[in-house]
């Protein structure tokens, strides 16, 4: 028991003593991710309880029972979040098990050690399960404790729900863990980390697509212009399966047994759920035995097996940029090559592709139809292209300086400066960020239909947006870098990510909100001419010409006097 | 061609480095000893320009890395004490690219590329990727990249550990016959008979204070010593109450 104790308390301990000394960075960090994170609990509660409000409570529509309505929409809405978040736990268990149990550093030190190998695998099986499951009871206990709100429900359900969430966590934390197990006791570690990474990011991509596919914006149409049979025939198609050997449809019926929409399969789904449990994870504690220590072997034997692995020359990357400057091209080649080689980077592709397609696909299905709506939409449009420049710009762009890891001493000891390092990196990633921004703006604009001053305007500020969005991630980059990671994707998600973020989307509000006027009274002289003021378009340019030049050299400056001040 | 002078370093309260004064010459092979933590890494980082001296001053062939950091960086090469490189690219073309950030001609960069292949006996995994290597590959990596465009200065950090006896002596006859053409090596080590083999002269650091620098014959007078052993020389200097100041 002391040895499982020393095990667990390890990881707490090491977060504490992170605290004992702590940095200025460090506070600033744990206030905003604090703040960040009540906010977002406290949004998300009232979100999903304004959301099963409305549909208990609507307002009436001719020809449809709305109670009828309401109640089917509940269920629908709470099978979809079980299944989606237990798909979810599957996924991440996975991702999350490996790491524990294959791949983490303290394994060598602590198979070496005399702890029996159950007890090993029982601790870090615990880690792991609470590394993947944490942001799933974040996000999932507020949308429950809206719908025990939303039906007035008692002090039992809340607790009953914190209970059963235990049992619907640990059936996938135990399944995943079994999966992984099998997985690596034939495939190398490594490959294996790298396929799962690919195949979450296909997942990721497949759940855009997947809710842009339902169209949800159809039933608004339904609701409002069919009749009940058509209207429910509509539902039907958004009908979610409920598969009765699934632990989320257990959880299902027993949440809906708590807030009396169901009667009478209490007691059953509740041992299903408690068995499911006790036995996945017995399961996954008695296959341990056979396959855990072996498949570990294993994962470390084909530490080597790699070095059999030839790769061709990418001389035609090398001879494309044969008029960049010799040493920026040693660094853009290197990139684009890691890029290619590495699947926990290219295959982050696959979540812009599909960012891509639902953009175009929504725009397509925006229904403007008179010159004025879709000049308006096109307006609006510009933010919208401009988020998933930002987007792009914080998976891509941002990490630019983290990805030297800890190769860092390469660059920094090398005659490049930080200067032409980074001003290098901007150039570099410069053209394909104008050529996706324009991409977008030109095609959505072309698919609305809009005139020429609207074609102009668009593409004349994703222009700046992406000169400023791709100095701001370059800089920014470079003053939060992040040299240790074990996947790339964790440098957009920190701290630094999050303050791209943020600015980026004040500098995109900014920019519309400053160009509005001269927009404005645009169109107010094709309506009544005359009427066109050029104190608004000059103001507005300057301003814009402004708040560009902030964004733009601004985060460049602070970057190269962080990373030149930097101690390695 | 080495001249540290009057350099400090404090990590929070912890001197790390205490007023290190130092030169080291032309083609001299200067060794850097001292126990765990005495100040070694992080004097060698200082000088490749990792950490900043909070006093003091480093000047490489006279080139002030305050002022001339650029020019200073293209005359040196450092091979840190863990050879952390590109994984994801092949070993040759991490020379490659080494090879452009120094601003090297293409036809250049492969006749060097041919020379430190056999010069470190590379060939049979240079084209195969990095993330494949095992420690001693990568580090014999690193080193074949420090000689690719003929520093004036090698700046190493325990160039040794990972290595197999083979390519321990390799490395020291590489390193040997460097310096006999005139570069300068600083090389920082805890293995006392390489330092002893190899070094012209040795400086002895701990607790950040340069307790000694000079030949075997200059370290005896200091510590007091009849006896020749670098060992015994090393152990006296470095006694916890008997640092010589």
């Amino acid at each position: 028991m002391n040895q499982l104790v020393a095990l667990w308390g390890e990881k707490i301990r090491s977060t504490l003593n992170d605290f004992r000394n702590p940095t200025r960075e460090k506070v600033l960090r744990v206030i905003f991710f604090g703040i960040g994170g009540i906010t977002f609990i406290v949004f998300d509660y009232i979100f999903f309880y304004r959301i099963l409000n409305l549909l208990l409570n609507p307002q009436p529509v001719v020809g449809l029972d709305i109670a009828l309505v309401g109640s089917i929409l509940v269920d629908q809405l709470m099978t979809m979040i079980n299944l989606t978040l237990f798909s979810v736990l599957v996924f991440s268990n996975i991702i999350a098990s490996l790491s524990a149990l294959y791949l983490s550093r303290d394994l060598d030190l602590l198979i070496s050690s005399p702890i029996p190998r159950t007890r090993l695998f029982a601790a870090k099986f615990a880690q792991s399960t609470v590394n993947s499951s944490y942001m799933v009871v974040i996000f999932g206990l507020p949308i429950y404790f809206a719908l025990g709100r939303a039906f007035g429900a008692g002090a039992g359900f809340y607790a009953g729900t914190v209970f059963l969430l235990i049992p619907f966590i640990l059936i996938p934390a135990a399944t995943g863990t079994l999966l992984t197990m099998l997985l690596l006791r034939f495939f190398p570690a490594k490959r294996t980390h790298q396929v799962l990474t690919v195949l979450s990011m296909v997942f990721a991509g497949g759940i855009i697509f997947f809710f842009r596919y339902l169209r949800p914006e159809s039933l608004y149409e339904d609701i409002t212009t069919l009749s009940q049979p058509v209207f429910l025939m509509a539902l039907e198609e958004l009908r979610v399966p409920k598969y009765p050997f699934l632990p989320s449809t257990w959880f299902s019926h027993l949440i809906n047994s708590m807030v009396g929409q169901e009667s009478g399969v209490f007691v059953q789904n509740l041992l299903l759920l408690i068995a499911g449990a006790v036995l996945s994870v017995g399961a996954a504690i008695a296959v341990s035995r056979f396959v855990y220590f072996p498949g570990f072997s294993k994962s470390s034997e084909s530490r080597d097996r790699a070095r059999t692995h030839r790769v061709g020359g990418f001389t035609l990357v090398d001879r494309i940029f044969s008029f960049v400057d010799p040493r920026r091209r040693a660094v853009l080649v290197k990139d684009i090559k890691t890029l290619f080689r590495d699947p926990t980077q290219w295959s982050q592709l696959f979540l812009l592709a599909a960012l891509i397609v639902m953009y175009l696909f929504s725009i397509k299905s925006i229904p403007a139809t008179t010159d004025f709506l879709k000049d308006i939409t096109a307006f609006l449009n510009l933010g919208l292209t401009g988020f998933v420049v930002a987007a792009l710009a914080v998976r891509f762009i941002f990490p630019t300086t983290s990805i030297e890891g800890q190769a860092y001493w390469i660059v920094f000891t090398s005659p490049l400066s930080i200067r032409e390092f980074l001003w290098g990196k901007f150039f570099i990633y410069l053209v394909p960020v104008i050529l996706l921004g324009e991409f977008l703006i030109v095609a959505s604009n072309i698919l609305l239909g809009v005139e020429p001053f609207m074609m102009v305007l668009s593409t004349v500020t994703v222009f700046l947006f992406a000169l400023s969005l791709t100095a701001l991630g370059v800089g920014l980059g470079a003053v939060y870098p992040r040299f240790f990671y074990e996947n790339v994707a964790q440098i957009a998600a920190g701290f630094g990510g999050i303050i791209y973020m943020i600015i980026g989307l004040i500098y995109i509000g900014l920019s519309i909100v400053i160009e509005a006027r001269p927009v404005y009274v645009y169109f107010r002289e094709q309506m009544v001419p005359g009427t066109y003021e050029y104190t608004s378009f000059i103001v507005s340019t300057l301003l814009l010409i402004a708040l560009n030049c902030a964004v733009f050299f601004i985060p460049m400056r602070l970057g190269v006097r962080r990373l030149s001040r930097m101690e390695f | 061609m080495i001249e540290i002078s009057h350099l400090v370093k404090d990590f929070g309260r912890v001197r790390a480095v205490n007023d290190l004064t130092l030169t080291v010459g032309r083609g001299e092979f200067f060794g850097f000893l001292g126990p765990n933590g005495a100040g070694k890494t992080t004097t060698i980082k200082m000088m490749a320009g990792l950490l900043r001296p909070n006093a003091g001053s480093i000047r490489l062939s006279g080139l002030s890395l305050d002022g001339d950091a650029t020019a200073a960086r293209r005359i040196c090469a450092y091979i840190p004490d863990k050879p952390f490189i590109y994984e994801k690219l092949t070993g040759r073309e991490f020379l490659r690219f080494i090879g452009h950030l120094w601003d090297m001609d293409r036809k250049e960069i492969e006749k060097k590329i041919e020379m430190v292949k056999d010069l470190f006996s590379i060939g049979g995994w240079i084209d195969d990727l990095i993330e494949g290597y095992s420690h001693g590959m990568k580090q014999k990596t690193v080193m074949a990249q420090a000689l690719l465009h003929d520093p004036q200065i090698i700046i190493v950090d325990e160039p040794m550990v990972g290595l197999d006896p083979r390519s321990i002596r390799l490395v020291g006859e590489i390193f040997t016959d460097l310096s006999r053409k005139g570069t300068t090596i600083f090389m920082s080590t805890h293995t006392l008979t390489h330092a002893e083999e190899m070094c012209h002269r040795i400086g002895i650091i701990n607790r950040g204070v340069l307790v000694a620098a000079g030949s075997i014959d200059e370290l005896m007078t200091v510590a007091h010593t009849a006896n020749r052993e670098l060992e015994e020389i090393f152990f006296t200097l470095t006694e916890e109450d008997g640092a010589v100041r």
